[in-house]
């Protein structure tokens, strides 16, 4: 029990200089939390000035075939235009619809990207409908970009109607449309919130391995290796130091994007109760890191693989992850074994569908458990490089 | 090597300590050649928390960092970063920080190391007044801090020691030349003398 309570006063009053070195270091924290909510100014300014637009270029064949009812290309126009007034989620975007004269001409500018896709509608067109047959219309574009199959999908609907109504035939589906997200989240901006607030958490990456690494780097450790401080208390302070800065930077990322208009469905105790795992998970890797490097210059070298790998395996961008087994109709692959994989999926579950910690108790338990044994990794990696053992092998024999 | 950071080739290093130190490193205050202290923490701050990670009690902590902040000249600049001392005050600082829970064994390396003469007088003197609560082991290039300093002098060469004694009996060892030394007044005499003992920074 005595010394527990010693424990306790040791990490506290490690985690008390740690807080003081960090607020003395202003530059530092400000620009750590900053950074985000800097982004999120900017995506609004962005979204608000200029929304979402689809270009897409018309070279109609079949113009004049049908002067009295309008044919297929000055309904597509009318209608695409029309497209984005007032809609909310991808309804809000715009459509741009350019009439060419040539698809050679056209396709070429889809191929320079100033246009999404070109739709070509042959001569004939028309009398082909008329006569009973099946028309075709040609699509030219990036198959690979989704921008062109979102285009696709909006100028078929729109095709197809036009189709069904010239000809007198029922649709052969109906459809449906039901928003898994709450209204209040169909906006563009709303959908780009969470990937900021991961990106404030990921920007502690850094700064952590600057902490554990300055230490080592200054000698003042060797003070502390001869005191009665542990290495669990002293990079469990340090840990807690840069959990509460990660806190601190995903709530300035709230804030600003609440001043924007964002709208939070989630609980603010269940968001935080996610971004601090998810804060402790980066933490991890910024020990793993320090382990791996000797200075704070190598940090901001070395720091940057363990940053991309996380921002591109963790599900913030759109990677595959290759699968390695199933388990309980579960599939377990690479993104699974980064903590912060979960943590993204949480706080989209959280702040895109309004979910509690009772529906992620996979992935917020996933979470915990996989950022304990990477901060094992980190623990040892950091003892291995920065608490004796390097010295002590560098002895002559 | 005693300090536990380096590993031992051959041999071992045996030192008694009392048992409520919990074992010998932590029965040893430290300080480098190197400047090793909190750039942000002010001089006071992080004598206290020395103190703290030491298991001194609030109380005790401060007093001892008043304490050592007085004894080394550096209560006036107690609240000061560290960043923000002069080259001396941090060696100062440096010392300080070894000493705050009172260790039995003191390793202190070129401790007088970069100050000015005001400063190496002090030290000097602070080091001289350990002796009477702490055993202490003070490495230094100077021969005349040694014979001023130590009661036992090991001089080392390559890593081996070449002969163990006081001063008195290396001086009168039958290896050492015989000089007969009229002493004339050094320059550190001379420079005391005009600018008078008081600590400049």
């Amino acid at each position: 029990m005595r010394s527990l309570l010693g424990g306790c006063r040791r990490f506290l009053a490690v985690l008390r200089k740690f807080l003081l070195e960090n607020l003395r270091e202003w530059g530092i924290l400000l620009l750590a939390l900053f950074f985000a909510p800097f982004f999120v100014f900017v995506f609004h300014l962005a979204f608000e000035t200029a929304p979402v637009q689809y270009r897409l270029l018309l070279v109609d064949g079949d113009r004049g075939a049908t002067a009295t009812k309008g044919g297929l290309g000055d309904v597509l126009a009318s209608d695409l235009a029309a497209f984005g007034q007032g809609g909310a989620g991808i309804a809000a975007a715009k459509i741009a619809v350019e009439s060419v004269a040539d698809a050679g001409a056209g396709a070429a500018r889809v191929r320079k990207g100033e246009a999404d896709l070109l739709l070509e509608i042959p001569a004939g067109f028309s009398a082909s409908l008329a006569a009973g047959r099946k028309p075709v219309v040609i699509f030219h574009g990036d198959m690979a970009s989704p921008r062109y199959g979102l285009l696709l999908a909006l100028t078929y609907a729109s095709a197809e109607a036009y189709v069904t109504a010239a000809t007198g035939r029922e649709a052969p589906l109906g459809i449906a449309e039901v928003s898994i997200r709450p209204e209040s989240k169909l906006k563009p901006f709303d959908a780009a919130v969470p990937s900021l607030v991961i990106l404030s958490i990921l920007t502690v990456l850094f700064t952590a391995a600057a902490l554990f690494v300055r230490e080592a780097e200054k000698g003042t450790i060797k003070r502390l290796q001869l005191s009665r401080l542990t290495a669990f208390e002293y990079l469990a302070a340090a840990g807690l130091s840069q959990l509460l800065v990660a806190l601190a930077c995903v709530l300035l990322t709230l804030l600003t994007a609440m001043a924007f208009g964002y709208r939070l469905e989630a609980s603010l105790p269940s968001l935080l109760l996610a971004a601090g795992l998810a804060s402790a998970s980066v933490v991890a890797f910024g020990l793993i890191t320090a382990g791996l490097c000797g200075s704070v210059k190598d940090v901001m070298i070395v720091g940057n693989f363990p940053y991309l790998f996380m921002l591109l395996f963790s599900g913030v961008m759109p990677l595959p992850s290759p699968v390695f087994f199933s388990l309980g109709g579960r599939d377990f692959g690479l993104r699974d074994i980064f903590p912060l994989s979960h943590g993204v999926k949480a706080l989209e579950g959280m702040m895109n569908f309004g979910l509690g910690p009772g529906d992620l108790g996979f992935e917020l338990g996933a979470m915990a458990l996989l950022t304990a044994l990477w901060s094992l990794l980190g623990l040892f990696l950091f003892a291995r490089r920065h608490l004796g053992g390097r010295e002590a092998s560098a002895v002559p024999g | 090597m005693i300090c536990g950071f380096l590993a031992p080739g051959a041999g071992t290093i045996s030192m008694a300590v009392r048992p409520e130190w919990g074992g010998a490193r932590r029965a040893i205050g430290y300080c480098p050649q190197e400047i090793m202290v909190w750039e942000t923490l002010s001089c006071r701050e992080q004598l206290v928390f020395m103190g703290r990670v030491h298991d001194l009690g609030g109380r005790r902590a401060k007093a001892r960092a008043d304490f050592l902040l007085e004894a080394l000249g550096l209560a006036e600049r107690s609240r000061s970063l560290a960043k923000t001392l002069s080259g001396g005050m941090r060696r100062r600082l440096n010392i300080a920080l070894a000493l705050v829970h009172e260790p039995e064994l003191v390793v202190l390396d070129e401790p007088q190391a970069g100050l000015d003469p005001q400063g190496r007088v002090l030290v000097r003197e602070f080091v001289r007044s350990l002796r009477s609560t702490s055993s202490v082991l003070l490495t230094t290039h100077d021969m005349e801090e040694a014979d001023r300093l130590a009661d036992r002098v090991a001089i080392m060469d390559g890593g081996r020691i070449l002969a163990l004694d006081s001063p008195e009996g290396l001086r009168a060892s039958e290896g050492a030349a015989e000089v007969v030394e009229v002493r004339r007044r050094t320059l550190e005499d001379v420079f005391i003398g005009l600018t008078g003992r008081r600590l400049r920074e």
